[in-house]
């Protein structure tokens, strides 16, 4: 089962916070905050906790368990 | 004119200034240097011993320009290869000067005896891939670092400029190695009892310029803790590659028995050692860079 996530759309209400950006506030490099988002790493508990934290959400609002295509409508979709 | 962009001039002039004499100097002595000379003259000597100051200049000059290229990673967005050649560039430049030394010491010691013909067009030609590199470096260098961060500060925060450049020059680096190997097999081209040495010797060029980078990172991260110089996702990319350099080098063990079966080579052991090596460091470095493609 995939790992989906709102990645991009918490990015975007967050006044429209680019990946980089992102990648510095949780200390990763640009390429792994893109893998995250379009589902192709599923990142340590560690790393979704800091995610969490940058958002001021809790984890399964980020990340939640689903089918790929009902679950990231972001899928093609990047900076 | 910024202070850098000024220092950036001077190196290069001083540079241009040391290759100029070089070159000046070998077209003077070469027609001069032929056996039925006894001793050089006091000329001949003067040139020849003004020669390792100039090529001293030229190679701090390399060196600033490799500091320049590793400064300038962290700031890059795109164009990773073409910097990583260029980093390969300055290191294989660099080292050739040690060469142009060597050059010149045998034919100052063997002229009277044997044709040192081989040695000077071999001197011309790392001069020429010595004034490509500066004229490369002196046009290259004239931008300055977009982030003024240093370079293994920008690994530790998981910059993909830098990440991606180091596994590039790997890759480079493993290809050299590996054609460096191929070229040495058959064993008309080096005698057996030269294979080992010039095996060596390759594999040491070959390694020369991701030697530098990899030193330059432990010593700046000796204090920091392993753990904490690659981001999770490069170490897990890192982990997937390594297997995969790993299992390339267990397939290639066949060919390199099949090379030996097929009589193309005696192939003793630090040659398929080097060639098997070369070939994990090459799969390992291309895995790497292939689950980051889409960065760039």
């Amino acid at each position: 089962m995939k790992l989906n996530n709102r990645l991009r759309k918490l990015r975007f209400e967050q006044d429209e916070m680019t990946q980089q950006a992102l990648a510095d506030a949780l200390g990763v490099s640009r390429m792994t905050v893109y893998s995250i988002e379009k589902g192709k790493y599923v990142p340590s508990t560690l790393l979704a906790l800091k995610l969490a934290g940058v958002f001021g959400k809790p984890v399964e609002e980020i990340f939640y368990l689903g089918d790929a295509v009902s679950g990231n409508e972001e899928e093609n979709e990047h900076d | 004119m910024t202070k850098l962009k000024r220092l950036n001039t001077i190196w290069a002039v001083l540079a241009f200034l040391g290759l100029a004499y070089s070159l000046t100097a070998y077209l003077i002595v070469q027609p001069q240097l032929v056996p039925s000379l006894a001793e050089p003259t006091a000329v001949i000597k003067l040139l020849g011993n003004l020669t390792i100051p100039a090529l001293f200049v030229v190679g701090l000059y390399h060196l600033y320009l490799l500091m320049h290229a590793f400064r300038t990673l962290p700031g890059r967005h795109h164009g990773y290869f073409w910097h990583s050649c260029y980093v390969v560039f300055i290191a294989l430049s660099g080292l050739f000067l040690i060469s142009d030394l060597t050059l010149l010491s045998d034919i100052g010691k063997e002229y009277r005896l044997f044709s040192v013909r081989e040695q000077w067009w071999m001197l011309y030609g790392f001069t020429g891939v010595h004034v490509a590199v500066c004229l490369a470096g002196a046009l290259y260098s004239r931008k300055t670092p977009e982030q003024d961060r240093r370079l293994f500060d920008a690994i530790r925060s998981g910059n993909d400029a830098v990440f991606i450049t180091l596994h590039h020059i790997g890759l480079l680096c493993g290809l050299m190695g590996i054609i460096c190997a191929i070229v040495s097999f058959p064993d008309w081209i080096v005698t057996q009892r030269y294979s080992d040495p010039w095996m060596i010797l390759l594999t040491c060029i070959a390694l020369f310029p991701l030697a530098l980078i990899v030193l330059y990172w432990v010593i700046n991260n000796r204090k920091n803790p392993a753990s904490a110089w690659l981001d999770e996702k490069q170490i897990s990319d890192t982990a997937v590659a390594s297997l995969a350099g790993f299992t390339a080098m267990l397939l290639s063990l066949p060919l390199c028995g099949a090379l030996v079966w097929a009589g193309v080579t005696s192939l003793s052991a630090i040659r398929w050692f080097g060639l098997l090596f070369f070939i994990g460091l090459t799969v390992f470095c291309g895995a790497v860079i292939w689950r980051n493609r889409t960065a760039e």
